[in-house]
């Protein structure tokens, strides 16, 4: 039974139907097969979807990103990054890393970095020798990461799907992020000084102290979102409010660099987004209500401890299923789709929901650029104006490594945890 | 008569445009207000959070209708670009209409469920129910007039 929906779903997807669509039919094929449901379970569960007051943090947090990104301030984050990291072996590359670690800092979605920082740098990157390739593969491999790095809309969806605590999701994401920061640097430096790639000079202290502030009041608004969560000043739909209003202030009164147009375009470039990922989360609200009146959760709950071997290998069937599923639907439909299933097991089998959601996120983040098909790379490719296909030869290494450190969080929560209970969460 | 449809469907897309932008400007303003005044006046209003969210909800829905028409709806055309240009146009025609037989259910099941609701009241707003459900009919109609009027391809 639990197969069929499934089946109509995958079916339909590969015939190119929108994903929400596809999860639309499957929910309603089931319910006509079966006796006495009313086809008014559809809206209805469409709506209970979309019905919550932490998801309003999406289309906010997506909003502060496209105002940001227009607004004079991912350039500013860019140079400071520049003044800081430049001179290191592979001097360029450094910089695009630092500077996602600042940017994604600010803004929530990964579509908007990789247009951000690749707008920025891949044309910097390639003046200075790097190939296009290299140099979409460098861009692609920093907003991998950067997922990681709060706030992120992919975590709001966990945390609502889940119901987890969003700040101390946000706050336990840090470590791991920086972590993969550092691990990628390492690398960068490491390929630098093989193939002799070439470094800037080191900014003289005046410099680097310009440049920090310049980027002060940018930067100055993550501690205002993190902290104003932690001390439970606000929540997090509220600091996404406060967000907006934060680089509004800063993209039209301080920089003067937001027109009427760009702002009227920002508004409804968020409320088509809004709407193409609320959309599959109301549908899929549909599919697992369907599911849950026809038992599948439990059959599946019942199959996967069959499987055995706890947690460990748990996450490891997590991270399993969700590189493809997220290169095929993007990672915020599959966060959608797999959350209310995979959640409740990995909690029964006494997995903390913060390291598990931590994972997931992880994961996600390199899933959506998996080459051939995840669509943040092919983002990241027409950003460069690169083929995919000629970029994943560059990108596959840094994938590994983003990978590997994936697993190492997964077999070691304290990873995650530590900096949480440090807090007080 | 596609011409005619056409110049609706356009008129459509900018009054669309206009209430999606303006509900997503008003839930930030609705939700930035419900956090000045908790702490300038110490008076959590009680309807804002209601409020936002039933706007959220038409914006998401005329969103979704917008992404039908710029066609950005989230999907996997890889393998059916592999197809020959013969099967492709109508594997893309089998999608397309596959889309607005979802629209055509959302009208009629939408419309279905607010009729049901018009008597159900919201705890805050004391608005009908049914005010908040008419976005799914009225979205899965923008939907039919965008994809009749544009393309063969969803």
């Amino acid at each position: 039974m639990g197969a069929l929906p499934f089946g109509i779903f995958a079916l339909f997807v590969l015939l190119g139907v929108p994903i929400a669509f596809a999860l639309i039919i499957a929910g309603a094929l089931i319910l006509l097969g079966a006796e006495g449901m009313p086809l008014l379970i559809i809206p209805q569960q469409i709506v209970t979807g979309m019905d919550s007051f932490p998801m309003l943090a999406v289309p906010l947090f997506i909003w502060a990103g496209f105002i940001m990104d227009v607004g004079g301030i991912s350039r500013r984050l860019v140079e400071l990054a520049g003044s800081l990291v430049g001179h290191l072996p592979g001097g360029l590359g450094q910089v695009v890393v630092v500077s996602e670690v600042f940017f994604s800092g600010v803004s929530g979605s990964t579509s908007a970095d990789a247009a951000a920082i690749g707008g920025i740098m891949v044309p910097q990157l390639t003046a200075k020798g790097y190939s296009r390739e290299r140099a979409t593969a460098i861009v692609s491999a920093a907003c991998a990461m950067g997922i990681l790095i709060p706030p992120a809309i992919v975590m709001v969806i966990f945390g609502v799907m889940g119901n987890v605590s969003i700040g101390k999701l946000f706050v336990a994401c840090i470590p791991p992020a920086l972590l993969m920061a550092l691990g990628l640097m390492g690398q960068i430096g490491w390929q630098a000084r093989r193939h002799n790639w070439p470094k800037a000079e080191r900014a003289s202290g005046a410099t680097i102290r310009r440049a920090a502030t310049e980027a002060m009041l940018p930067l100055f608004m993550i501690v205002v979102i993190l902290g104003g969560i932690r001390i439970g000043l606000f929540t997090p739909t509220e600091a996404a409010a406060v967000a907006v209003a934060y680089s509004l202030i800063l993209a039209v009164g301080v920089y003067r660099a937001l027109s009427w147009t760009q702002f009227k375009d920002s508004l409804v470039q968020t409320a088509v987004v809004s709407g193409m990922v609320l959309l599959v989360v109301g549908a899929a609200r549909l599919l697992s209500w369907v599911f849950a009146v026809t038992l599948v959760p439990q059959d599946l709950a019942v199959m996967v401890m069959g499987i055995g071997g706890g947690q460990t290998a748990f996450l490891l069937f997590t991270i399993i299923i969700f590189l493809p599923l997220g290169a095929v639907l993007e990672g915020v439909p599959a966060v959608v789709l797999l959350t209310p299933i995979l959640l409740p097991l990995a909690k029964q089998l006494g997995i903390d929901p913060v390291h598990y959601g931590t994972v997931v996120v992880a994961t996600q983040g390199i899933s959506v650029f998996m080459p051939p098909v995840g669509v943040s790379l092919l983002v990241a490719c027409s950003v460069g104006r690169v083929e995919p296909a000629a970029v994943s030869r560059h990108l596959w290494p840094y994938l590994v490594l983003m990978l590997a450190f994936t697993l190492l969080i997964a077999m070691v929560p304290e990873i995650v945890l530590f900096l949480p209970k440090l807090i007080g969460y | 008569m596609l011409g005619a449809l056409k110049k609706i469907n356009r008129y459509l897309v900018t009054l669309e445009t206009a209430l999606a932008g303006g509900l997503l400007f008003v839930v930030f303003l609705v939700v930035l207000t419900q956090v000045l005044m908790r702490y300038l006046f110490g008076w959590p209003n009680p309807w804002s959070e209601e409020l936002s969210r039933f706007c959220f909800i038409w914006l998401s829905m005329l969103g979704a209708a917008l992404a039908v028409e710029r066609k950005s709806h989230f999907g996997f055309d890889q393998v059916v670009r592999k197809l020959s240009p013969e099967k492709y146009r109508w594997v893309r025609r089998l999608a397309k209409v596959t889309v607005a037989a979802v629209s055509a259910l959302l009208i009629v099941s939408g419309l279905a469920l607010v009729h049901l609701t018009g008597g159900q009241h919201s705890p805050a707003l004391d608005v009908p129910m049914s005010w908040v459900y008419a976005s799914v009919p009225v979205a899965g109609f923008l939907m039919l007039i965008h994809l009749s009027s544009g393309e063969d391809s969803p």
